[in-house]
């Protein structure tokens, strides 16, 4: 196609598109004016649900099928990257002590990173699990925590600690832990099934605003999905690292020793 | 209230074509994490708190570390 016709193509595109932007635009309230929709979501979660966190009243109660579909779609795509960055045959994965910790390239980790890098392993860790267990009460949830959980052990490996890469059997255990979350979630919405309502409906008892033990199903899908967002991510940082870090091409040793 | 936002929308549009105009990967990779808490603060000037959480860890810290990771292999021998 000539530049003539590329620019021709992309300018009807960009016509409709920004057409239907304007038009879609439109239709939405002023920014900072909470929509009937919105304001009907906050009404339901904080007065019949007992939810605080609003947000998470809508993605673990009245939505929290598409939470499910979206925990599905994390299993998937944990799957096929840990399908393409298996190891080969033509490749092994060094043993812990064999590896460098961060091979020192350009530069070593300097000693004031190294030590602010593991000083924050823990405050991070803790951050992420109690996002996970206050996603019905504060921003936050399953997600957010689940990603920060993974962020707190990523940091430690950038502090030098190439063994907190886990080892190879653990794969194994966090692929359970991840198929475990989403299960959870199917097995927390038959109980609405069972008590002679619809799958996943907040058929648990709401408790009182603002208590930990309040929103019925909602801190419990924040649960699951923690758990399966910690293991889903982790997998896939768990692959990357592993890339990077400890697989080699057998055939190449001679070739970079 | 208004004005806070209207700077850290012009920011993030600021950011994004700052993302698209790098051409170094390693150079995008540090850009795009800046890009995401710029996006961060966009949500919050906004009162998103649950989605800038989601954009600061995802946006801010474990795409640049993916694509890091990446380019270390890329740029490795075998």
């Amino acid at each position: 196609m000539t530049r003539h016709g590329r620019v021709a193509v992309f300018a009807v595109g960009a016509v409709g598109l920004a057409a239907l932007l304007a038009w879609g635009f439109g239709g939405l309230p002023p920014i900072g004016e909470p929509s009937r929709y919105g304001v009907e979501l906050t009404r339901l979660s904080l007065a019949a649900r007992q939810v605080q966190n609003a947000v998470s009243g809508v993605n673990f109660d009245l939505r929290a099928t598409d939470t499910l579909i979206e925990e599905l779609i994390l299993v998937t795509a944990a799957t096929g990257v840990t399908v393409i960055l298996r190891r080969l045959r033509d490749e092994y994965e060094q043993p812990v002590e064999e590896r460098e910790p961060l091979r020192p390239r350009p530069q070593p980790v300097s000693e004031p990173v190294r030590a602010v890098a593991l000083g924050l392993v823990g405050p991070v860790l803790v951050a992420g699990l109690a996002l996970i267990a206050h996603g019905h009460l504060t921003p936050g949830g399953g997600f957010q925590g689940g990603a920060l959980v993974v962020i707190g052990a990523l940091v430690g490996v950038l502090g030098g600690r190439a063994y907190l890469l886990p080892w190879r059997g653990s794969v194994a255990v966090a692929e359970a832990a991840e198929g475990s979350g989403a299960l959870a979630i199917m097995v927390l919405g038959s109980v609405g099934v069972l008590a002679g309502g619809a799958f996943l409906q907040n058929v648990l008892p709401v408790g009182s605003l603002g208590s930990l033990t309040s929103g019925g199903l909602v801190a419990l899908i924040s649960l699951a999905v923690g758990l399966a967002v910690t293991a889903g991510v982790a997998l896939v940082v768990r692959a990357f690292l592993a890339e990077a870090l400890a697989i080699r091409r057998i055939r190449g040793e001679d070739a970079s020793a | 209230m208004i004005a806070v936002q209207a700077i850290a929308l012009l920011l993030v549009a600021a950011g994004a074509a700052g993302v698209v105009a790098t051409r170094d990967p390693l150079c995008q990779a540090l850009v795009v994490g800046v890009y995401g808490l710029l996006l961060t603060v966009l949500f919050v000037v906004l009162q998103a708190p649950d989605v800038a959480l989601s954009q600061l860890f995802v946006g801010g810290v474990l795409v640049p570390a993916l694509v890091l990771l990446a380019l270390d292999k890329t740029r490795s021998p075998p």
